[in-house]
């Protein structure tokens, strides 16, 4: 019976001997390893054997990217606006046995540095600022934290706010603020375009009466030297005229005037609705000018009879 | 010839722990495992053995085992074809990259992806390239890329 008690405590203590012999530390670990408590080396992934008893496992590092979420949290901003703040951190372990023992609690010690940079960077800002700036937040929040992690074996790899929340009625009147901002641009555009417009309108009148004035001055021009060239022609043609007269016999110009008499006579009697006529004129004048045309004609047969010599009939209706 | 109930009970419990190795590795019970079938073995050979000396036996051969697999095939484990994994820094060595903020007495700064590292080397400008050549703890340590 004793032997049989002897044997299973035998295989117990094998056992756990054993089990604190061979570690096997999974990939994206690190193990650190103390000699009775106190930190001598750290353990990388892979099989490994310790002298059990005399060393132990200390503590089993996480090295893989972590991310932490910060909790929502009221921050109060430069121009005294209280608004809601999140985020997320991705921080990663870089040296295990720093990690392990420079801090307790690491999780809980990187929130809070991360939470009051938050305030620090936030509250040195005025709200429109701090919603519009979300990177440079990011980058400052990063650069403190980062820095301050360092002695603790870690890499902050990036820091990002996830919503930056203000009060509802901040919200709303921002929007308002929008809306009036763009119904002002839109009016200011429309009137504008009407000013534009009339400008144009205004432009184009003037043009088109200055455009009048010259084609009546020009008109006007043209007129009177129409008028001038046909005093001229009317000078000329008396000049022949009255040299003709003065080198022919005077009677000649009756010709004219009892042409135009005619001529007149001629429309008035084919005047449509002027059947019966009165005769104001001196019928003897124009009996005397046909007289006139008479002699005229006896002249140039004088004449012409002379130049052909006698003996030659004159010829009838010539 | 007949196996006792012993011979039987050892290859059952070196089954057994070579089939928990398998569900639940964790090393320590593959060596058990093996030590239970040398057992096993020596069993069949001295029917005579006590159950204290078997036991004894077993516990012994454990850590034998060990050793075995220690001085015997440690050397001759595959190696890993991404031993830098988990390991950031040392994953940006031969990155080539523009100084963020200059090294002023040695100390400076870059950014690689979102982070920034901070950088040891010679004095040199902002925005001078600089190429990781090794890593202390934290630090990266640099040189101007453009000398080779």
């Amino acid at each position: 019976m004793g032997t049989t008690l002897l044997a299973m405590v035998l295989v117990f203590a094998g056992v756990v001997l054993l089990f604190k012999t061979v570690r096997m530390v999974p990939q994206g670990y690190q193990w650190t390893v103390e000699r009775f408590g106190r930190y001598t080396h750290t353990m990388d992934p892979g099989l490994h054997f310790l002298v059990p008893v005399i060393y132990g496992v200390g503590r089993k590092i996480n090295m893989m990217e972590q991310v932490l979420e910060v909790p929502s949290q009221d921050v109060i901003t430069k121009d005294n606006a209280v608004v809601k703040v999140d985020g997320i951190v991705f921080f990663q372990v870089q040296d295990a046995a720093k990690a392990a023992y420079e801090v307790a609690q690491l999780e809980i010690a990187i929130l809070n540095l991360v939470m009051t940079n938050i305030r620090t960077a936030i509250g040195s800002m005025d709200l429109d600022e701090s919603l519009s700036k979300r990177d440079e937040i990011n980058t400052k929040v990063l650069n403190a934290v980062d820095a301050a992690t360092h002695p603790w074996g870690l890499k902050v790899n990036r820091i990002e706010l996830k919503d930056i929340q203000p009060p509802r009625d901040l919200v709303d009147s921002m929007a308002r603020q929008m809306k009036a901002e763009r119904e002002k641009r839109a009016n200011i555009l429309e009137a504008e375009g009407h000013r534009q417009s009339e400008i144009l309108r205004a432009e184009g009148d003037k043009q088109a009466a200055i455009l009048a004035a010259e084609g009546k001055r020009e008109a006007a021009y043209r007129e009177a030297e129409a008028r001038e060239r046909l005093a001229e022609a009317e000078a000329k043609a008396t000049q022949l005229v009255s040299d003709a007269i003065s080198r022919g016999n005077v009677q000649a110009i009756n010709y004219f005037v009892a042409q135009k008499y005619i001529e007149a006579f001629k429309s008035l009697a084919e005047a449509p609705n002027q059947k019966f006529v009165m005769m104001p004129m001196e019928s003897a004048g124009v009996i005397g000018s046909l007289a006139g045309i008479a002699e005229l004609a006896k002249d140039a047969l004088d004449r012409q009879a002379q130049t052909r010599g006698p003996g030659v009939p004159p010829r009838s209706g010539g | 010839m007949a196996w006792s109930w012993q011979t039987i009970a050892w290859a059952a419990i070196a089954l057994l722990l070579f089939a928990a190795e398998a569900l639940a590795p964790g090393a320590f019970m593959l060596w058990l495992g093996l030590a239970a079938a040398a057992v096993f073995g020596l069993v069949l050979l001295f029917p005579g053995l006590t159950v204290l000396a078997q036991v004894a036996a077993f516990v012994v051969l454990s850590f034998v085992s060990i050793q075995v697999y220690r001085t015997w095939f440690r050397g001759r484990e595959r190696a890993s074809d991404q031993p830098l994994l988990n390991r950031r820094a040392e994953q940006l060595v031969g990155r080539v990259v523009p100084l963020e903020r200059a090294i002023v007495q040695g100390v400076g700064r870059v950014q690689i992806a979102d982070a920034f590292w901070d950088v040891s080397g010679p004095d040199l400008a902002a925005g001078t390239p600089v190429r990781v050549i090794g890593t202390d703890g934290m630090t990266l340590q640099v040189e101007a890329a453009d000398r080779e």
